[in-house]
Order: structure tokens, then sequence, then C-alpha cells
């Protein structure tokens, strides 16, 4: 085919310059922070004059921010475990054929928090959560990088579940497995990249959430992006490009994470089909 | 396609689907209740708050707030600039990302792999990293005056931080992977016979492509449209930080009634009124394409 039409395959070389300078447009802010990072000027210059570890010894001699990482850390850990818990259940609701229509309007009802705009979702939180003092706490954080979470799993493990073949569920069951049984020994090992993915991206998702963070987080339970918001509001400081670096650096390191959960998902399909 | 990497892997299967006849339905609805309370409870309850909170006053129905809103000047002003912001970007976003988006869809897919990465590491790399990049980048001793004064073109610094073309950059730079996605997602589904039996019937590249491809990526189109521009009109952290104070937009607004006004139920009109373009944009978008559309475009 490729051949024989060869006239009508040929691609126009603009369409790969255009699309060559968009994907450095994209890029180019991340590469450039990260050299900066290792300069040892008071100000910020690129490229740098001389070399030197100071802002990475700054972040970690520093116990705020050495906190605010540790906070990060905790609440992402906690509202993956809760939002893969509900997500994970809800997806398999969703995507039961006993659901019908029903389904799919739970469906959009668990997607919007993934879509409505984050000012509004901040400044609700911010004045009901204070209503009920849960302004500054863990809980208050963890309950709403959920919410922001879920619809993420739910999405995930749905399109994954879509994908299982449904005579291997009716099987377990005519072979007397009980609904919760042939979902644990038979759907869930099914879907296990997705569960991993899930996992991560709720991982993430709270571990990067900046706006309602910025509302309702106190210099107790202010995460990393929450004080690097607000150093930045008043300065651009270097010291921040050392924080970019490693946060930089901790993506790079899902990234490769997800190369080897994709790789075993690849996997996983060949010994199915 | 947010959050999958297997560019260029066909069409999702779709259809088989999970426990058929012996689980009730309300086994089914019982494993979603508990997502669904707690979202009720503390996402979208809170956000329902905002309602009664922006137009009652001591227990009395008052539309002050909103006349308020619109019968000064300064405020339309922001309005105005927030809506012009946020559709700029939104074109900006669509004029860069479908040449993307179709290069994606026409390449080898070892090539489209390569160039998912590149769009996923932005996508995924924290939005502050992101947006204090741009701060490094656009301020007066930064990347771009160095460039500009090293060339000669100018002969002193540009202010361009705190000027509506940084907050432009920014949100642009920021949103452009969720126009991408959504475009691709939809072209790769679409058979490849069909431009190549346009021009086999005489139809130029570009007339094949107008009349074939580009009317059969609408629903990509119109899902990326949707994504950019809802979430645009709703950042935050973004145009604080490059637009300050100079540059205000309906989210700096509220924050500024909010913390430093203490006019809660003014702060509350301004999030109704964006709330209400939301859903504005979503009920169109349901109508013509169906909401459970967009989950497809996002996997």
């Amino acid at each position: 085919m490729r051949t024989r039409i060869s006239r009508f395959d040929r691609r126009p070389v603009w369409l790969y310059i255009v699309c060559g300078l968009v994907l450095f447009f994209l890029i180019m802010p991340v590469l450039i922070i990260i050299p900066m990072s290792f300069g040892g000027s008071d100000f910020l210059e690129f490229p740098p004059s001389s070399f030197s570890l100071r802002w990475y010894r700054d972040f970690f001699s520093n116990p705020k921010w050495l906190n605010a990482a540790w906070n990060s850390l905790r609440i992402a850990v906690c509202t993956m475990v809760l939002a893969c818990t509900l997500g994970i259940s809800a997806a398999l609701g969703i995507t039961s054929k006993t659901m019908k229509k029903g389904g799919k309007v739970f469906n959009v009802i668990l997607l919007l928090p993934m879509i409505l705009p984050s000012i509004i979702v901040a400044i609700s939180m911010y004045m009901v959560y204070g209503q009920w003092k849960l302004i500054g706490t863990y809980t208050g954080m963890v309950l709403a990088h959920t919410c922001l979470a879920i619809p993420m799993v739910v999405t995930l493990t749905a399109a994954s579940l879509y994908g299982v073949d449904s005579n291997l569920y009716d099987a377990a069951r005519s072979l007397g497995a009980t609904h919760f049984t042939a979902v644990r020994k038979i759907v869930l090992p099914l879907i296990r990249p997705a569960i991993l993915t899930s996992m991560l991206f709720a991982f993430v998702t709270s571990f990067d959430e900046s706006v309602v963070s910025v509302f309702i987080a106190r210099r107790n339970t202010a995460t990393l992006p929450k004080l690097m918001f607000d150093s930045l509001k008043y300065e651009v400081s270097p010291a921040i490009s050392a924080i970019s670096s490693l946060l930089i650096f901790a993506t790079l390191a899902v990234f490769c994470l997800r190369f080897v959960i994709n790789a075993k998902k690849e996997a996983a399909h060949e010994k199915v089909h | 396609m947010i959050f999958s990497q297997n560019a260029g892997s066909g069409r999702q299967r779709e259809g088989a689907s999970l426990p058929r006849r012996r689980s009730p339905w309300i086994s089914s609805f019982a494993m979603i209740l508990p997502s669904l309370i707690l979202l009720m409870i503390f996402y979208f309850y809170p956000m329902m708050k905002l309602l009664p909170q922006s137009i009652y006053e001591d227990h009395a129905f008052t539309l002050q707030y909103f006349q308020h809103i619109f019968s000064e000047p300064v405020y339309i002003k922001t309005l105005l600039r927030t809506i012009w912001l946020c559709l700029a970007t939104t074109a900006i976003n669509f004029i860069l990302g479908y040449p993307v988006a179709y290069l994606l869809s026409i390449v080898k897919s070892k090539t489209a792999g390569a160039i998912m990465t590149i769009i996923l590491l932005s996508l995924w790399t924290s939005l502050l990293v992101r947006t204090y990049s741009w701060m490094v980048i656009l301020q007066r001793t930064g990347v771009v005056n160095s460039f500009l004064l090293a060339l000669g073109i100018v002969s002193e610094p540009v202010q361009i931080m705190y000027t509506p073309a940084a907050v432009l950059i920014g949100m642009v730079h920021i949103l452009l992977p969720y126009m991408i996605l959504p475009i691709y997602s939809v072209l790769r589904s679409i058979d490849k016979n069909l431009s190549l039996a346009a021009m086999s019937l005489g139809a130029s590249r570009t007339k094949a492509f107008l009349r074939v491809t580009l009317p059969l990526s609408v629903p990509g189109i119109a899902s990326g449209i949707l994504l950019v521009f809802i979430q645009s009109l709703g950042f935050y952290v973004t145009p604080m930080l490059l637009g300050g104070a100079q540059t205000l937009v309906a989210s700096g607004l509220i924050d500024r009634q909010i913390f430093t006004f203490l006019d809660w139920s003014f702060g509350s009109a301004l999030g109704v009124i964006l709330l209400l373009i939301t859903v504005l944009f979503l009920g169109v978008f349901d109508r013509f394409f169906g909401m459970d559309s967009l989950q497809k475009r996002l996997v």
C-alpha cells in the first residue's frame, strides 16, 4: 500500500519544523532549571558562571523545607491509599453491567472533580472546611486531595476493567465463587497494572496539588507546592531552583517506574490473549 | 491519554464488561457509594454553599453582590480580561497543539513514543516548577532578556513579567498537553484509508485533510477546547505569580476579596459567576458530544 501510493504519503517538512518548535517550547523550561540549580551566584543566571551545590545544601539544611517535603509525602501516601480503595471499588461498580444507565450519571459525577476550575474548589473548601475546623489539619488536606484524586483512579481503573473478558468472571461464579471472591481472585489480579498506575497518579495528584493546598494548609501542614508558592509571591529566589530540580528528578523517576508498569501491562495482556 | 503512554497502539477495546447477571444493581451501587458520599460531603457540598453565601445577607435574599460586580468598571474589566486570556490560551493551544497531535498520529510508533514522552514529562512536572521556570525565563534579568540584549535587538531589558503576555505564555505552556492528548486520541482512531481514498479520487493533500480528517477529529478538538478553557478559567497559581497585581484575573480578584477584604459574599458571587460559565460550557459539550466521551479521551 505504502509503496504504491507513496505520493500521498509524503509528509510536509513544515509540519516537522512546527512540531519541533512546539515540543522545544514544552520541554525548554524544565531543561533550563536544572543547570541553573547548580549555579553558585546569588542571582539567577543562565548559563551559570560557576558550579556549586549551595542551593541543594540550603534545601537539605532548612527544617522548614524538609518539613514541607515530609508533609507532602505523608499526605500523598494517605491520599493514595484512601483514593485507591474508594476509587477502585467505585470503578468496579460503574463498569458492572447491572448499572446500565445509572452508571453513566455516577461516572460523570465522579469525573467532575478533575474538570471543575480549581479556584472555585479552593474557596468553597476554604469556607466550609473552616467551619468544620479542618483548616490546617492533615485530615482536611487528605480529604481534599482524595476528592481530587478519585476521578483519576476511577477513570484509569474503569478503562482497564472494560478490557477484561467478562467470561472469566462468569466462569469463576459458575464454579461456585462468590461475587467478592471472583472479583478478588480473578478481576483484580487481571487489572493489577492499572491499579499500580492509579496508585502512582493518586500519589502525584496529591503531591503536586497547589491551589487547594494554598488555601487550606497552614504553617504546620504546609506542603512543598504551598511553601514554594508563598515564597515565590515575594521573590524569585534561586533556592527554589534546587527544589524544582529535585522535583523534576522525582518526576523522571516516576516516569521510569511507569515504563516498568507498562511493560508488565503488556506482559499481562499477552498472558490473557 | 493523559495517563497512558501506549502511543501508536490501536483503539481501546470496548463492550465486554464485568459482573453480568448475578450481582444485583444494589451491590454495584454499594461499591460506588463510599466515593459518592465522600465527594458529596467534602467536594460538592462546599461548592453548593457558594450560592447561598452569595445571595443571602442576614437570611434575606439579595443580589447586591452581583450588582456590585457589574456596576464597578474595575471588576468588569478583570472579568473581561480573564475571559479574553482564557479564549486566547485556548485558541493558541489549538493552533500549536493540532499539528503535534496530527504528527503523532502519522509517524511510526517509536517516534510517537518519543514525542509522547516529552509531552507527558511536561504535563507531569509540578505546576509550580513550570511556573517558576517561566518566572526565571521572563524576568528582567532572565533568559529571554539576556538573549535579546546579547543579540542587540533591544538596548535595555523588556518588561515581560507581570504583563498579560507573561500570564498567557505560562497558561499556554501548562495547558498545551490537555489540548494535544484528546485530539490525538481521536486522530489515531480515524481510519487512514479514508483520506487515502479521498486523495486517490483526486483530492489534494490539503483538501483531503480539510474535508475528511479535520471534520472527523471534531470530537477531539471539542474535548481539548473544553478541558483547556475550563481549567484556564480557574487558574490561580500561574496568573498570581506571572501576572501579579498588574495583570489581575478572576481568581486573583477572588483571592483578594477573601484574604484582603474578608468579603466572603463578594468572593462567592465571583465564584458563582465562574461556575455558571463552566456549567454552561459543560452543558453545551454534553448536548453535542456527551460527557462520558470526555473520559474516553483522557485514558
